[in-house]
């Protein structure tokens, strides 16, 4: 109980503390920022259930308002907009991350962690947030998936870190992945 | 950790939480049922001049957290313009400019810890389903407590790697994060049992 309540919590720091590293630039221009792969690493390293609960505790802690959002934002201005989408997909991202690591015991830590990954802070994460902001905004899915496609290669880059980070830790503290517990 | 809000005493600060939040949720609601530009326009006059009562300060902060959403608000009325519905863009634009206003008045008009009582007590009757609330608050205040520490920590990394000559800081310091992190975890959850633990 204390154990995963602590984890939950410290992980929930650290997407915040995520937020805060200088940015990638991609060829494309388009910047990336670490916060979503801290989504990734909390459903691998957590598992489906604590994972989305960090993010949820990370969540509320920006809608009561502190600036824990990349770029220091944050308050509940940030659910508002039609970005919101991904803000309230990340839990959901967390969870099928973790759920992926959980089913998949067979295929070792790290690989399990990058399909995780790929599974949630892609294809769960965007199949939230582009009709959210199609409804938000009030476009069709062609300008939608226009606005969001760049940023896809910033988050299969993502994806490769996390299954990276993810098999380390594994060596060297294994009993940190909750998942596999 | 800073909050976002600004400290005050006027009638926004004074008003009760709850009740600011009731407000934004059914205005918020209300707003999708406007579909004049005009009324739209008059009542985004009319977030400036709230901003405007409490002080300088307030309406500045505000308008620097609309920032990030100027490119969005382009974008948007771009794509609207292209498709010749250049007032439904105005009006979606505009709905969007209100809304995201408004939740940021209340938030800085707010107090954190006035929120968290709120959060909590919203959470209360979840005990009946049997969900504990105690930890909730707990964690709450652990991850207000420990991110500065892991921001510096973070901070830390980055000034180590580029003090061996390495280039600017990248996202290799995110490993030793996570396992000092993982560390930093046991322990305290150790001190909380050591301490009688969380309970039920």
């Amino acid at each position: 109980m204390e154990r995963n309540i602590v984890f939950i919590a410290l992980f929930a720091g650290l997407i915040a503390a995520l937020g805060l590293l200088p940015k990638l630039t991609l060829v494309s221009g388009i910047p990336i920022t670490a916060q979503s792969l801290g989504i990734m690493l909390c459903g691998t390293i957590l598992g489906a259930k604590r994972g989305a609960l960090a993010v949820i505790l990370f969540l509320s802690l920006t809608a009561l308002g502190l600036p824990l959002l990349a770029g220091g934002r944050g308050g509940l201005g940030v659910f508002t907009t039609p970005w919101a989408g991904f803000l309230f997909g990340f839990p959901v991202a967390a969870f099928f991350a973790g759920y992926v690591m959980e089913h998949t015991r067979k295929i070792p830590v790290g690989f399990a962690a990058g399909i995780g990954s790929i599974v949630g802070g892609i294809f769960v994460l965007y199949g939230i947030a582009i009709p959210y902001y199609m409804l938000s905004a009030k476009v069709d899915l062609g300008q939608a998936a226009l606005t969001m496609i760049p940023f896809m290669p910033g988050d299969i880059i993502k994806a490769v870190f996390a299954s990276l980070i993810v098999g380390s830790v594994y060596k060297s503290r294994p009993n940190a992945i909750l998942s596999r517990i | 950790m800073l909050a976002i809000s600004i400290a005050g005493s006027s009638w926004a600060h004074r008003a009760r939480v709850g009740f600011k939040i009731l407000a934004l949720a059914v205005i918020s609601i209300m707003l999708f049922f406007v579909t004049s530009w005009i009324a739209l326009t008059i009542l985004l006059l009319g977030v400036i001049i709230l901003y405007l009562l409490i002080s300088r300060e307030v309406l500045l902060k505000g308008l620097y957290l609309m920032r990030p959403l100027l490119w969005v608000v382009c974008l948007i009325g771009a794509f609207h313009l292209f498709r010749g519905e250049f007032l439904t863009g105005c009006i979606v634009c505009l709905r969007l400019v209100i809304l995201v206003s408004l939740a940021n008045f209340v938030t800085l008009t707010s107090r954190l810890t006035d929120m968290i009582e709120l959060f909590l007590w919203l959470l209360s009757p979840l005990k009946r389903i049997g969900i504990p609330v105690a930890p909730i608050g707990l964690a709450l205040g652990m991850v207000m407590r420990f991110t500065p520490v892991l921001i510096k920590r973070a901070s830390q990394l980055s000034e180590s790697w580029r003090a061996r000559g390495l280039k600017q800081t990248n996202w290799r310091i995110i490993l030793p994060l996570f396992i000092t992190v993982v560390d930093d975890a046991d322990k305290v959850a150790e001190a909380l049992r050591a301490r009688g633990g969380i309970g039920k």
